[in-house]
């Protein structure tokens, strides 16, 4: 028959075996964190005058002196897990100061040998805190750990740590190369990995530009966000242009941000097929106080696209008393039907802050002007109280 | 010659049982080793600086609410305080009978809109009535519309939406601050790919809540809440992470995950008119990205996760299962029918799908006649009882094994009931689910088919209780 008695019994050793090596395991793990956490604890409360020297002399000019007993692994990792977050929050000067005591007290050297462990998990904890503590000697290692591991999230953590400890360029162009060539990532991430170097990039950004391929140069355009004061490169202009629609908004960001845009620019890039465009421009309009355009809105409150419409609207309600004029003549209906309840509906919204932020005469003049405005279209309506 | 046959069949029943043990064994076997890659990104990736990079996709949270008056002002706090630098939340008011709309406008001091112009809509819906707004949030806006569902109150969502992803989120849930942009990092390392990716509902009950955030957690003190609780541990983290490493994934629960939104309009969006909608949706996107042979992904992030809360009465977890069943067997006669056993559907033809007929949507069928031959068989006859009893234990020890696995899993990357006597009551509960709890859900998906069959689409009864009820019930006493 189907029903075989002893292999049933066998199983159920099996299973009960099973089940006790997996007790056995999650209360071990359990345990072991609790004496950890306790050990860590106490190993903290030798250091908290230490800790408390720290921060009292990390605005003072001379350097931090290490702790003067030899500090054993245990203790150099308890160490380190106070002082890396400090790195990460700190920039300039403080952060230069406790980069030198990790080095003095020994963290550097603990992460570069624990960086050969044979255990994935314990290598990239060492590239990771390598990372942080900007170990420049340790970023040819890195690289080969990062060409050794698979293609995962792992990646991306060794990645960073590459970017922090890099101080060649070329090596970060090695690595966005790298990335680039065999990972599907957004090119935003490359450019937030890139970012975390201290290192000016602008070089390598310009040379991506001139690559054939589009996902290089995305980064490239991404990361010259960051540097608008320089001059844009000429190449940017004709990426303007180009097929992808993502490169042709990166550009134009690019040159809006650097307000290297004519008139006959905006004027044409406001009326372009591409709502998203249409949309871009208008925002940057109203948000950047570029009042010399505001006549330029007046079609684009009208446009057949809502977002856009919405848009056009907020910013000339942004844009001082000649875009309230506009908003409050299309709310009239003095274009026309369309673009009128936006206006009307941002126009109220525009009032309602207004007199929710008086507080200086400069503010209740603004305010009085723009229920001038009002009621030169409107009269003294009720929809007006209401609004307020 | 009957107590033979009854015999053999209920033998076959628990072979039935200990088969789909077996394959879940096998998953789980792939959620351990998914476990150690995740558990990297978990504690290496720099979620504090990622949340206010610039370089993160905006996101659209949608919030289908109907009669959630008790609970909406906290969700909609714990959704408006994500870590995240762009995201809008929106709230879909489906025709509430309750004081939804009002508590939202009342706290919020939101204005009312004109409904918003036609041509934006891209996908069909039930009429809007109009949206709420207020500049002060200015993240927000509440849509009121007439009454269609929570999948269509989903579409009028995305028709709303100004951005490419799209996340759904219950009324009834609470976002951990860092959810969407543990979410977010995953999509940016494969944009192209990952078509949807959905989040780690956990339960609420018996953790304190504050501002729309669980501040501690504890476990349940009421037993099905308790029982729910390692119900989900064993649902989300045994079996999820091992068939989201398959790409075999076939549900992104609805109460949290995040969306491609060029895909969801490209199937059409939610489907209405029956449960089970976010089943629904997954399969689609399957179904259409394996049609057009398209590179994807639909994975599942453990580490972002989304608190809910559990029936703790028998009638509304009875509701809530059958709606469950319902849904399930819908799916499978709509979509699973089309893809079972056909080549080109890979994971999803030879393994998902044909796990989810067989071993879920008929295992009332075999669960309950095999249970009735055995009863049977017992009345009959008692002689084989040593046979009966010592499959059953099998069953019981096998699935309280992966019931123990999923624990470890637990442990090993998330470690949220550090407490070593919360582990001896989870282990205990998970084997407790089998005297009970266990059959209950297996007859209430029954019924949940019959109620199916006889066109019964009601969503049954669901009453919401306040957060923190229980402690304020303690409070009380």
């Amino acid at each position: 028959m189907f029903i075989n008695l002893q292999a049933a019994y066998w199983m159920i050793a099996v299973l009960i075996t099973l089940m006790i090596i997996l007790m056995g395991i999650t209360l071990g793990i359990k345990v072991n964190k609790k004496l950890s956490a306790k050990k860590e604890n106490d190993c903290l409360d030798d250091f908290h005058s230490y800790l408390y020297y720290l921060q009292v002399q990390l605005d003072n000019q001379a350097m931090l002196r290490p702790p003067k007993k030899t500090l054993s692994s245990f203790e150099k990792k308890v160490l380190q897990n106070t002082l890396l977050p400090w790195i990460e929050r700190l920039k300039g000067v403080h952060r230069e100061k406790l980069l030198t005591l990790c080095e003095d007290i020994g963290l550097n050297h603990y992460n570069k040998r624990r960086l050969q462990s044979p255990w994935s998990m314990v290598r990239l904890d060492a590239a990771y805190n390598l990372g942080i503590l900007r170990d420049q000697e340790v970023t040819s290692q890195l690289m080969s750990l990062l060409y050794r591991s698979n293609f995962d999230s792992s990646v991306y953590i060794i990645a960073r740590s590459i970017a922090q400890t890099s101080d060649n360029p070329g090596e970060i162009k090695d690595l966005v190369l790298y990335l680039v060539n065999n990972g599907k990532q957004h090119p935003h991430l490359i450019a937030d990995i890139s970012k975390e170097s201290s290192l000016d990039l602008r070089p390598v950004y310009i040379q991506f530009l001139y690559e054939d391929n589009s996902k290089l140069n995305k980064i490239g355009l991404i990361g010259l966000q960051e540097q608008v004061n320089e001059e844009i490169p000429e190449i940017v202009h004709s990426s303007i242009k180009s097929e992808d629609k993502e490169i042709r908004m990166l550009a134009l960001q690019l040159c809006m941000s650097a307000m290297a845009l004519t008139e006959k620019d905006v004027k044409y890039y406001l009326q372009f097929p591409d709502w998203e465009i249409r949309n871009l421009f208008a925002d940057w309009i109203g948000y950047s106080g570029l009042i010399q355009y505001t006549e330029l809105l007046k079609e684009r409150i009208q446009d057949s696209n809502w977002i856009v419409s919405r848009t056009t609207a907020k910013s000339l309600a942004q844009l001082g008393e000649h875009g309230f004029e506009i908003l409050c003549q299309t709310a009239a209906g003095v274009h026309g039907e369309r673009g009128r309840e936006t206006a009307e509906e941002y126009l109220k919204e525009k009032l309602k802050q207004t007199i929710d932020n008086l507080s200086q005469v400069e503010d209740i003049t603004e305010y009085n002007q723009k229920v001038f405005m009002y009621q030169k279209y409107f009269g003294k309506s009720y929809d007006l109280i209401n609004a307020l | 010659m009957v107590r033979d046959l009854l015999l053999i069949y209920g033998i076959f029943a628990i072979y039935y049982v200990i088969t789909i043990n077996t394959i879940y064994f096998g998953i789980i076997m792939f959620s351990f080793r998914k476990i150690f890659r995740i558990m990297k990104e978990t504690f290496y990736s720099k979620y504090d600086f990622l949340s206010g990079s610039k370089h993160m996709p905006p996101i659209s949270i949608l919030v289908p609410a109907f009669n959630e008056e008790l609970t909406i002002k906290e969700n909609v706090q714990s959704l408006l305080a994500l870590h995240y630098p762009e995201h809008e939340v929106i709230v879909v008011n489906d025709g509430s009978g309750d004081n939804t709309t009002k508590v939202l406008i009342d706290e919020f001091r939101l204005n009312y809109y004109k409904p918003i112009p036609a041509e934006q809509n891209t996908l069909p819906t039930a009429e809007v009535k109009g949206v709420y707004y207020n500049p002060e949030f200015p993240k927000l806006y509440l849509i009121d519309k007439e009454n269609g569902g929570k999948a269509d109150s989903l579409n009028v969502g995305i028709n709303f939406s100004n951005y490419p992803l799209v996340s759904s989120i219950d009324a009834d849930s609470l976002l951990e601050n860092d959810a969407l942009i543990r979410i977010a990092r995953k999509y940016m390392e494969n944009p192209e790919e990952y078509v949807a990716i959905g989040g780690n509902v956990r339960i609420a009950n018996g953790c304190s809540i504050a501002y729309g955030m669980v501040q501690k957690v504890r476990l349940p003190k009421k037993l099905l809440p308790m029982l729910q609780t390692v119900e989900y541990v064993k649902a989300f983290l045994g079996g999820r992470i091992g068939w989201s490493d398959i790409n075999g994934l076939i549900i992104v629960s609805g109460a949290f995950g995040v969306f491609r939104k060029d895909y969801v309009l490209k199937i059409g969006g939610y489907r209405g008119g029956y449960p089970g909608e976010d089943m629904n949706i997954i399969m689609k996107l399957h179904q259409y990205m394996l049609d057009h042979k398209l590179p994807y992904k639909i994975d599942f992030c453990p580490d972002a996760v989304c608190w809910t809360q559990a029936p703790d009465t028998f009638k509304i977890l009875g509701s809530q299962r059958k709606r469950w069943g319902r849904g399930n067997l819908k799916n499978m006669l709509e979509l699973g029918t089309q893809m079972f056993m056909r080549p080109r559907y890979k994971v999803m033809g030879w393994l998902t799908v044909p796990y989810n007929i067989i071993f879920e949507t008929l295992s009332p069928y075999f669960r309950i006649t095999g249970f009735l031959a055995l009863v049977g068989y017992s009345l009959i006859d008692m002689t084989a009882w040593n046979i009966v009893a010592i499959f059953m234990l099998i069953n019981v020890l096998y699935g309280t094994l992966i019931g123990m696995g999923s624990l470890l899993i637990e442990e090993l990357a998330f470690r949220r009931f550090p407490r070593i006597r919360d582990y001896f009551k989870m282990v205990l509960y998970t084997i407790l689910m089998f005297f009970g709890y266990r059959q209950l859900g297996i007859l209430w998906r029954f019924l949940g088919h019959i109620q199916f069959f006889r066109k019964n689409n009601s969503w049954g009864t669901m009453t919401r209780t306040s957060w923190n009820e229980d402690e304020k019930k303690e409070e009380a006493a």
